[in-house]
C-alpha cells in the first residue's frame, strides 16, 4: 500500500506535552480550578509567571500550585486541603509582581517557589526545552545540507 | 537543553556581534519585555540599544525610523499581529546579515511555523519560555549570520540587492554565490523568486527545481514549485511535492481544499476516503481552520456525490455545513451539490437545527433556496420569501424562489411583474434571466 498526504496531514509534528494548573490561594482560602483559563509564560529557575483571570490573586498572596498532565483526567475532587494525587508536580509559591493586562481582564502574575522538589521542576524545564528543540528543530533541520559543507 | 556561558572565549564572537546591534522587543506585557530583554542580554544585547512598543502602530513606527536590527515579540499585539511587519522590516533593514526576526508563539503554532518557514523569519520561541529557550533560539537562527561563510556572505549581499530591488545585479551576485557551495539551493531558489516576481513561470521553475535537486528538504522551493505546478496543471507533479512537504512540515489549514483537489485529480483513493475519516473524527478546531476543513469537505462532497457514493458525499456535506461558520461560498457550493443529489432535504433540516440569526443575513438566501425546493407548502414559503424582502435581505436566492413560486402558484400576472421589475433593480446582471421568468409566466397565465 502506497503512501498518500493523508498519512501525513494533521499530524503532530511535535511533542504534545503540558500541564492544567490548579490554585490554591493558602492567602484568600479560595480555589481555582479553571487551568483552561491559566496561560503558562515563563518558566524560571525557581518560580514561574503566568497569566490568570483578574481577581484570583494579588501581590504578596501565598499559593499552593498543582501541576496535572494534560491528558490526565482528575479523578478526586480539587479541595482545600492536602495533597492533589494527579499532580505531576506541586509547589508554593508567593506572588513577587503583579501586572494588570486591562484589555483581556487578566493579570500576568509573577511567582517565585518558596518550596518544590527542585528535581521535579528541573525534569520540567527540561521537557519545555526539548519541545522548544523541537520546532527549532523543523525551521532549521531543512538547511543541514548547507551548514555541514 | 544548553547552556550559553558568556564568560567562555569561544562565545566571544557572539557577544561581538551583538554588541552594537539594535533591537525592537514588541510585547503587551511589561514582566514579559523584561525578562526578554535579560535572556537577550546574556548574548551581550545592551540595554540601551532596545526599544519597546506595546501595540502594532508603535513597533511599526519604530521599525520605519529607528531601524533596529532585530524583532523580538509576540504575534498577538495591542492592534494587529506581528508577522505583518516582517516585510516592512526586510524593506527597512535590507542586510540580513545584522538583522533578525524573530517570534513568541502563544496559540496557533502549526500558522505560525508555516509562516515562518515560508518567510524564513529566524526564530520562533513558544510559550512557556525560559532565558535558555531564548538564547538557543536566537543562536540557531543567527549562528551562520555570526559566523557566516563565504556562500553566506555572497548570499546575503545578492538578497539584499534583491530585497531593495536592484534585481539584475542581484541575479549576478545570487549566480556568484552558486559557485561558492556544493548545494546552493538558497541562490537557485532566489533567482527562481526574482523569475517568478517578473512572470517569467517557466525560468523560475527550473530555478525552483534546481534548488529543490541541491536539497530536498528546502522549504520555500517545495511551496514554490507546489504552487507553480499547480497553476501550471502539472496535477502529478504538485501532488508529488506536496506530500513531500506534508511529510516534513506541518500542513496550513487552508492548504487542505487544494490538497483533497490534488488527491481527486491523481485518482488517490485511499487519500479522498481518509479525508472523509480523519475530518469526521475533528472535534473542535479553530474558527479559521474550521472553514478550511468545511471547504475541504464540500470539495470531497461534491467528488462523491459525482461517483454515486451518496452515503460518503452526503457525511462530507453535512461535516462540511458543521464547519462552515455560515461562510456563504462554502454553505452556496454545498446546496448545490445538496441539491445535484436531490437531497436538498437533509439540508433544511440542518439549517432548521442551526440558529441562522448567528451568521449573516446573506445565509437566509440559502435558506429560503432550499426552502422553496423543499416545502410542499406554498403560502409558508411565499410569507417567508416576503419577510425576507421586508427586512432588505437582497440575494437572488430569494426573488428566483418567489418568482418560481408565483408562477407556479398561477399569481396574477402584475405581481409577478412588479416582483421581477424588483429583482432586475437590484440585481441588474441577472436581467435576462429574471425576463425569461416573466415570459414564462405570461404564458402559463
Amino acid at each position: 500500500m502506497s503512501e498518500g498526504i493523508t498519512d501525513y496531514i494533521l499530524k503532530e509534528n511535535m511533542p504534545e506535552f503540558g500541564f492544567k494548573i490548579f490554585i490554591r490561594n493558602e492567602t484568600s482560602s479560595t480555589l481555582f480550578s479553571k487551568p483552561e483559563l491559566i496561560a503558562l509564560r515563563e518558566l524560571k529557575d525557581k518560580g514561574l509567571v503566568f497569566e490568570i483571570p483578574a481577581n484570583i490573586l494579588q501581590k504578596g498572596h501565598m499559593l499552593s500550585l498543582f501541576f496535572v498532565p494534560m491528558e490526565t483526567e482528575m479523578k478526586t475532587r480539587f479541595s482545600n486541603t492536602g495533597p492533589v494525587k494527579e499532580a505531576a508536580f506541586s509547589a508554593m509559591a508567593k506572588v513577587e509582581y503583579f501586572e494588570l493586562c486591562p484589555e483581556k481582564k487578566t493579570v500576568i502574575a509573577d511567582l517565585l517557589f518558596t518550596q518544590y522538589d527542585t528535581v521535579l521542576w528541573k525534569n520540567i524545564l527540561e521537557q519545555f526545552s526539548a519541545k522548544q528543540e523541537a520546532i527549532t528543530n523543523i525551521l532549521f533541520s531543512q538547511h543541514k545540507v548547507r551548514d555541514e559543507e | 537543553m544548553s547552556f550559553f556561558d558568556p564568560q567562555d572565549k569561544k562565545n566571544k564572537p557572539v557577544l561581538d556581534y551583538f554588541d552594537n546591534k539594535t533591537w525592537l522587543i514588541v510585547e503587551n506585557s511589561a514582566q514579559t519585555r523584561v525578562s526578554i530583554k535579560k535572556a537577550l542580554s546574556m548574548m551581550g544585547a545592551r540595554n540601551n540599544n532596545m526599544f519597546d512598543a506595546d501595540n502594532f502602530k508603535d513597533a511599526q513606527s519604530i521599525i520605519v525610523s529607528k531601524k533596529p536590527n532585530f524583532v523580538f515579540g509576540s504575534e498577538k499585539i495591542n492592534g494587529g499581529l506581528l508577522t505583518s511587519l516582517f516585510k516592512v522590516h526586510l524593506i527597512n533593514v535590507p542586510n540580513r546579515l545584522n538583522a533578525g526576526f524573530f517570534l513568541l508563539a502563544e496559540e496557533s503554532l502549526v500558522t505560525d511555523i508555516a509562516l515562518a518557514l515560508e518567510y524564513e523569519m529566524d526564530g520562533i520561541v513558544t510559550l512557556p519560555y525560559t532565558g535558555f529557550t531564548i538564547v538557543d533560539t536566537v543562536l540557531s537562527g543567527m549562528t551562520n549570520k555570526i559566523y557566516p561563510s563565504a556562500y553566506i556572505l555572497k548570499l546575503e549581499e545578492a538578497r539584499q540587492l534583491y530585497l531593495t530591488d536592484e534585481k539584475a545585479k542581484a541575479i549576478d551576485l545570487f549566480s556568484e554565490a552558486i559557485e561558492l557551495h556544493t548545494h546552493p539551493y538558497e541562490a537557485h531558489f532566489f533567482l527562481g523568486k526574482i523569475y517568478e516576481d517578473n512572470n517569467l513561470t517557466e525560468k523560475a521553475m527550473v530555478s525552483f527545481e534546481e534548488s529543490h535537486l541541491h536539497n530536498s528538504d528546502y522549504f520555500r522551493a517545495l511551496k514554490h514549485l507546489g504552487s507553480i505546478y499547480y497553476q501550471t496543471k502539472d496535477f502529478k507533479k504538485a501532488y508529488e511535492i506536496n506530500f513531500l512537504m506534508a511529510k516534513k512540515y506541518p500542513v496550513l489549514p487552508e492548504k487542505i481544499p487544494e490538497l483533497i483537489r490534488l488527491s481527486i485529480i491523481n485518482k488517490k483513493y485511499e487519500d479522498i476516503n481518509n479525508y472523509l475519516k480523519i475530518f469526521s473524527n475533528t472535534k473542535t478546531v479553530k474558527p479559521e481552520t474550521e472553514v478550511s476543513l468545511a471547504a475541504g469537505l464540500a470539495v470531497l462532497g461534491k467528488y462523491f456525490v459525482q461517483n454515486h457514493e451518496n452515503e460518503k458525499g452526503l457525511a462530507a456535506l453535512k461535516a462540511a455545513f458543521k464547519f462552515s461558520n455560515g461562510k456563504y461560498e462554502i454553505l452556496d457550493s454545498i446546496m448545490n451539490t445538496f441539491e445535484e443529489c436531490r437531497s436538498l432535504d437533509v439540508l433544511l433540516e440542518l439549517f432548521d437545527s442551526t440558529d441562522l440569526s448567528q451568521w449573516s443575513e446573506n445565509i437566509q438566501g440559502l435558506y429560503f433556496h432550499t426552502l422553496h425546493y423543499v416545502s410542499s407548502d406554498d403560502a409558508m414559503v411565499l410569507s417567508t420569501g416576503e419577510q425576507l424582502l421586508k427586512k432588505k435581505i437582497k440575494n437572488v436566492h430569494i426573488y428566483r424562489g418567489l418568482i418560481e413560486r408565483a408562477i407556479r402558484m398561477h399569481r396574477k400576472i402584475g405581481k409577478i411583474e412588479g416582483l421581477v421589475l424588483e429583482a432586475i433593480t437590484t440585481f441588474p446582471d441577472k436581467r435576462d434571466e429574471f425576463e425569461q421568468m416573466l415570459e414564462l409566466a405570461k404564458k402559463n397565465a
